[in-house]
């Protein structure tokens, strides 16, 4: 009888958590998807590369301060939505690079393949019975590994070939780490707050999205 | 007291000696095992809590380090369709 009580008492705070983390990570899609509006709509006085220079070390800062300013929760808001807004300012080229390689259905393609993925990969990391959370520490180090190999890239340029197997296995590792970040948020094991938990999905797919969109356009090389 | 008797007993001695040296090379193993144990479960959490720190600036990293390459070839190709026109 206690048990009983216990387990209904305690599902719908997890619950509640769940949709709230739910609802700012749409909301942090709705808002990028503003920001690639306004980036394409203002993109002759955008497109250099000091403003990104500039937009990429906002977001790094506001990612690694993220655990400071997610509890303070008005100025929270503003903050995750400005991440979500300079994200979204950011994807103007590679948008505008797929957009000339492949046209409207190679970004289309990519957008249905990132939702499938995502999709399957939360629904695995929500219902699945077996314990992900040893998978933390692989997954930090693979991330590293492909940091590694992507700085490399930039000074020695490699083939199609290596950049599909490349871009398949960063698809693969974010993909488990949506698998991975859907159950941690499930369960709400680490009292994360919710802001840090939508950015970290938003983080997953948008990564999801960018590693089918490398893969794409190497397969068409 | 023969000789053989003295043998026995300097070899009684002998292992006696060894038993408590041992004793002690136990207890101070123990001991040792014991702040191991304490050093690994620190180790564990502090690479725990790393962890827990570094994934998202990890994946933002990578976010930005894909998204430069893109920006590069997009002006690489912007600039090569500027000079064909």
């Amino acid at each position: 009888m206690n048990f009983s009580f216990e387990r209904s008492a305690s599902l719908p705070a997890d619950n509640i958590f769940f949709n709230k983390v739910l609802g700012y990570f749409g909301l942090a899609l709705l808002v990028s998807a503003f920001g690639v509006f306004a980036g394409f709509q203002f993109a002759s006085i955008i497109m250099s590369k000091g403003f990104y220079f500039l937009a990429f070390i906002i977001e790094l800062g506001l990612v690694f301060t993220a655990r400071s300013w997610s509890q303070n929760l008005p100025l929270g808001y503003f903050l995750f939505a400005l991440f979500a807004f300079i994200s979204g300012i950011t994807a103007v080229p590679i948008l505008a690079f797929a957009g000339a390689v492949g046209g409207a259905p190679l970004i289309g393609k990519a957008l249905l393949a990132t939702t499938a993925t995502f999709i399957a990969a939360a629904i695995v990391g929500a219902t699945t019975k077996r314990n992900l959370s040893g998978l933390g520490g692989i997954l930090s180090i693979s991330i590293i590994g492909m940091i590694v190999v992507s700085l490399i890239g930039f000074f020695i340029p490699w083939g199609s070939g290596f950049e599909m197997l490349f871009a398949g296995f960063g698809v693969i590792i974010f993909s488990i780490y949506t698998a991975y970040d859907f159950q941690k948020i499930r369960s709400n094991q680490q009292g994360e707050s919710a802001l840090t938990a939508a950015m970290s999905l938003y983080l997953d797919i948008f990564n999801i999205f960018l590693f089918i969109l490398r893969l794409m356009i190497s397969l068409r090389n | 007291m023969t000789s053989g008797d003295i043998l026995n007993f300097s070899l009684s001695i002998g292992f006696i000696l060894i038993a408590i040296f041992l004793s002690i090379t136990l207890f101070y193993i123990v001991f040792i095992l014991r702040d191991l144990s304490q050093a690994v479960n620190k180790l564990k959490k502090t690479a725990e809590f790393i962890d827990k720190t570094i994934r998202q600036p990890l994946k933002i990293t990578q976010q930005i380090l894909l998204k430069s390459k893109f920006l590069n070839e997009w002006l690489k190709e912007r600039s090569s369709n500027r000079k064909k026109s």
